[in-house]
């Protein structure tokens, strides 16, 4: 029997859906091993139709995007309640994501249309029309429902996503499991790490790096270190830093946090000691947004409990 | 008033929905798009790395990142005031006609193809891109193997093929190794190929179905609007670089413009039913939603950048765009539903770019990065897969972002696609029975534009998720039809 | 309302800060009881998720003690120390909790009364601060 299939976004940017397509001609196996009981983009499937399944009755779910509205967090409790397993596919369901990077600052409706601007039905006599609303943060998707594996990466890379698809279509899919290694992405990034002493923190934009050499010796904010390996270290590659899209590892925890203290680890200027410290400060400075650095794809998961203390004091002051 | 609900129709830089209501005579009262999401990135990029812009700006759309990407950019050279050195201009621009022929394909094929290409009788269950599938087994292998090999390419330069990270303020990460463009070189005289085969199925399986023909030439489907596209120096149409021009419903020249004093001409309306912009011509003001040669709504995408433009900028290209002309006998062409044509031809011209570039020995050249001054404001602007992006920064002495405001492709033919749709509905009213056929349509209308994350939702089994809901006067559903 | 009593985690090098505390207590030196320390073996253990941890536990503060500069057991656990203060402190900010919940202090074994200083500065600056808990510390 064909395994029960299905796919469902919340706020995402659609990349998650499209990145299937990235099996190229290999896609057409995996069509014929599932039969898709639920995919908004590919069977009409409203919502009334997934309620009257019943319990349990999807093999396997995958929800990608991070959940931004009240109508989100809704759908993947039921989805949650129709499915033997449920995974978050992404950076998005994983961690949070880019988006849930709005969760540092406040005010978005204001910033986007400018004050004034507050949802409202077309016609009063259809109030049913008014924009839904936003869930006061962004979420990932283990905040609201058990996950019980997760797909990582923005989006998730070709290799993991088959190998994700050769576990569940052989039945060999097990709770907890993270499609990724545990090991750290510089185990397979084919760059010389020595770790070197760093004088400078570099923006991407101010060097030219060296080929062969580490990113992090060079003085770029590197996450490879702190995040899982097994996109074969893309980003590295191609000459940019890695900003952690497959999520930390079982070891570093707090992505943001372990790098912080890699980083100083390894910054010097010249001979330690008290002289030094004025000029260490200021390499240290280079360390620019170090939110959106270091918690690019995590800060739902991890910044988000500090902020959520500090932003409930901001608000009983106001 | 009655209330007809197509919801989930698909995504629309997030969740569309489109709300048709009538008056007690059955009569459209109104029908509109409504996007009920909202992600706020306009709010979050401020503080950030401006170098980050071009990854972070990305994740607004997984299906054109390659655009957000470039044109973000592009935002920063201006804003750094940098000249972007020739091989990372190659590198760019290689990569965004990959992107083009690789998006441009994916509608063809997986969106628009199951209309397309299959038979009207064709079952709902059928009319997808499994059916295309078995109907032209050979063709949808090649297609599937060929996109494989472009999006090859997207990874080759940008590093990943979605969300790629190359691009910088003033250049690119790195120089492209010389393997790397023996390999792209090879792959682009298949693409080339595929656009050739992908001609001649139209011309021989599509163009000649009357159905078909009466689609491209139905009334309601016939939407006079101004369009805007970038062109180059010989006025074709050029998707990374060139000047904006606008040309009228009536196809005069109203603008060729450089993006950032392009932008100064748009003005942008909201409503607050939903969270999406509407984007107008500031010379003629916002005139409500309607069309015509006095209203400020202007289209923008395949269709769009072939109104605006007088030629294309390759042979194979040129050929096909001439018998696109011969064939509506006057431009601006005004049909909707040529937008798919228009997107064939434009893969071409994508294609026979990707393979003269990847012939240009300057590609692995090792000056990859401009000079940078200070920071300060910047326009960019690139032709996404469904028309013409702009991103608009400016960024503190620091190079972080102070503000930014972007306006996306889907925004653009956001009051597009409600006229669009309405046309439709108003149809479907007046001819009184809601039948599939009918329902197919407004889908279609809705599809021709490609909307943004379309293709993120629909290019696999199955139409997109239409159902339309009718309520009379006192809300109770009368009919559900599932498209 | 009693009066707000701010909640600290103290991370003490042994070598050190611990004995330093130590010794304000020997000493009968009055100062605020408001930490819960924490010895470690170098200031250079001390991990910024820990810090975090203490933070989102229930910590109003938290106080880092290690040795003077040039007498760090380790040679140089204490720099690294506090360059990661340095980095934590803006990451804080960034999220909206002011830095001086995090603090640094270099106090030597003999120095017992400097200990009982540093932690009634930090006690009334937290006090000003008040709770980060939000609950006005009535725990
Ligand atoms: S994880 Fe990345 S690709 Fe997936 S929805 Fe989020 S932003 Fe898009
Ligand atoms: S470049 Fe990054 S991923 Fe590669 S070894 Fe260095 S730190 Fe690790
Ligand atoms: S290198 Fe890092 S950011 Fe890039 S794909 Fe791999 S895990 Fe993601
Ligand atoms: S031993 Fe005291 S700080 Fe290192």
């Amino acid at each position: 029997m064909r395994a029960k299939l299905a796919v469902y976004w919340t706020g995402s940017c659609g990349g998650c859906d499209v990145s299937f397509l990235e099996l190229g001609p290999g896609l057409l196996d995996v069509l014929s091993q599932v039969e898709i009981v639920f995919w908004p983009a590919l069977v009409d499937a409203k919502r009334q139709d997934l309620e009257r399944l019943p319990p349990r009755s999807i093999d396997i779910t995958l929800v990608n995007g991070v959940l931004r509205t009240e109508e989100n967090a809704e759908m993947v409790a039921l989805l949650r309640e129709k499915s033997r397993f449920l995974g978050a596919y992404g950076a998005c369901a994983h961690l949070g994501g880019v988006p849930a990077l709005a969760n540092q600052g406040n005010g978005i409706l204001e910033a986007v249309f400018g004050p004034g601007f507050r949802p409202a039905p077309p016609f009063p006599e259809a109030p049913e029309d008014t924009p839904p609303d936003l869930l006061p943060e962004a979420l990932p998707l283990d905040e609201v429902v058990p996950v019980d594996f997760v797909v990582p990466g923005c989006p998730p890379p070709a290799g993991l996503i088959a190998r994700f698809f050769e576990a569940a279509l052989s039945g060999g899919l097990q709770p907890g499991q993270v499609f990724a290694e545990e090991k750290a992405l510089c185990e397979e990034c084919p760059r010389v790490r020595e770790e070197r002493r760093i004088s400078r923190v570099l923006r991407p934009h101010e060097v030219l790096p060296d080929p062969e050499k580490c990113l992090l010796d060079q003085g770029m904010v590197c996450l490879g270190p702190v995040t899982r390996g097994g996109c074969e270290a893309s980003c590295p590659k191609a000459g940019m830093p890695c900003t952690g899209c497959l999520g930390p590892t079982p070891k570093a925890g707090d992505p943001a946090l372990a790098l912080l203290s890699a980083l100083a680890s390894l910054v010097r200027a010249g001979e330690e000691g008290e002289a030094a410290f004025p000029e260490e400060n200021r390499i240290l400075d280079g360390l620019v947004d170090p939110i959106g650095t270091l918690y690019k794809y995590a800060f739902a998961k991890y910044g988000r409990p500090l902020r959520r203390l500090a932003r409930r004091r901001e608000e009983v002051r106001a | 008033m009655r209330r007809i609900t197509i919801d989930p129709i698909t995504r629309l830089e997030g969740h569309g929905k489109i709300l048709i209501y009538l008056d007690e005579e059955g009569k459209l009262r109104d029908a509109i798009l409504q996007v009920p999401e909202l992600r706020g990135f306009e709010a979050f990029v401020r503080g950030r790395r401006a170098e980050e812009m071009p990854q972070i700006t990305e994740r607004i759309c997984g299906v054109c990142p390659e655009a957000h990407h470039l044109a973000s950019a592009k935002a920063l050279d201006a804003a750094f005031g940098a000249e972007v050195p020739q091989p990372a201009r190659l590198q760019r621009e290689l990569f965004y006609n990959a992107y083009i022929f690789s998006d441009h394909l994916l509608h063809l094929v997986f969106l628009g193809g199951p209309d397309l290409l299959l038979p009207e009788d064709v079952g709902k269950a059928e009319r997808n891109v499994l059916g295309v599938l078995q109907r032209f087994p050979e063709l949808g292998r090649q297609v599937l193997e060929v996109r494989a090999q472009a999006q090859r390419i997207l990874a080759l330069i940008g590093g990943k093929a979605i969300h790629p990270v190359f691009a910088l303020p003033g250049g690119v990460a790195r120089p492209l190794p010389k393997e790397a463009q023996t390999e792209i070189a090879a792959i682009a005289a298949r693409l080339v190929e595929l656009g050739k085969t992908m001609i001649g199925v139209f011309h021989e399986e599509i163009l000649p179905r009357p159905e078909y023909q009466s689609l491209l030439l139905a009334e309601e489907a016939w939407l006079p609007t101004h369009y805007m596209g970038l062109v180059d120096g010989s006025l074709a149409p050029n998707f990374y670089d060139g000047q904006v021009r606008v040309v009228s419903a009536q196809g005069e020249e109203l603008f060729r413009l450089p993006g950032d004093q392009a932008l100064g001409r748009i003005g942008e309306h909201w409503e607050p039913w939903t969270y999406v912009k509407f984007p107008y011509l500031r010379d003629f003001g916002w005139q409500g939603l309607r069309a015509g040669p006095d209203s400020g709504i202007y289209r923008v995408g395949p269709l769009a950048r072939l109104n605006a433009a007088e030629r294309m900028a390759t042979p194979l290209a040129q050929e096909e765009y001439e018998r696109f002309l011969d064939f509506f006998g006057e431009k601006p062409v005004h049909a909707t539903f040529a937008y798919h044509w228009a997107r064939l031809i434009e893969m071409v011209q994508a294609a026979e770019t990707v393979a003269l570039l990847a012939k240009d020995p300057a590609l692995t050249g090792t000056e990859v990065r401009g000079k940078l001054g200070k920071p300060g404001e910047g326009v960019g602007v690139v032709e996404a897969a469904r028309g013409t992006l702009f991103h608009h920064y400016v960024l503190s002495p620091e190079g972080l972002v102070e503000r930014a405001n972007l306006i996306v492709a889907t925004t653009h033919n956001a009051p597009g696609i409600g006229l669009s749709v309405k046309e439709m509905a108003r149809a479907l009213v007046e001819k009184g029975k809601l039948d599939e056929a009918l329902l197919n349509r407004v889908e279609m209308a809705f599809r021709a534009y490609d909307p943004c994350l379309a293709c993120a939702t629909h290019f696999l089994p199955g139409g997109v998720p239409v159902a339309v809901e009718v309520y009379d006067a006192h809300g109770n559903l009368l009919r559900r039809l599932e498209g | 309302m009693s009066e707000f009593e701010p909640k600290v985690v103290a991370f003490l090098c042994r070598w050190c800060a611990s004995a330093g505390a130590d010794l304000a207590g020997t000493s009968r030196l009055p100062y605020p009881p408001n930490a819960i320390p924490i010895r470690v073996n170098c200031s250079g253990r001390v991990e910024p998720q820990w810090v975090v941890e203490a933070l989102k536990a229930g910590a109003d503060g938290v106080l880092i003690g290690g040795c003077h500069p040039g007498d760090c057991h380790y040679v140089a656990g204490n720099y690294k120390t506090r360059r990661r203060v340095y980095l934590l402190r803006k990451v804080l900010a960034e999220l909206g909790i002011e830095s001086e919940r995090v603090r640094l202090e270099w106090i030597s074994a003999t120095e017992g009364a400097r200990f009982a200083q540093v932690m009634a500065e930090f006690v009334a600056a937290l006090k000003r601060l008040g709770p980060l808990h939000g609950n006005g510390g009535a725990r």
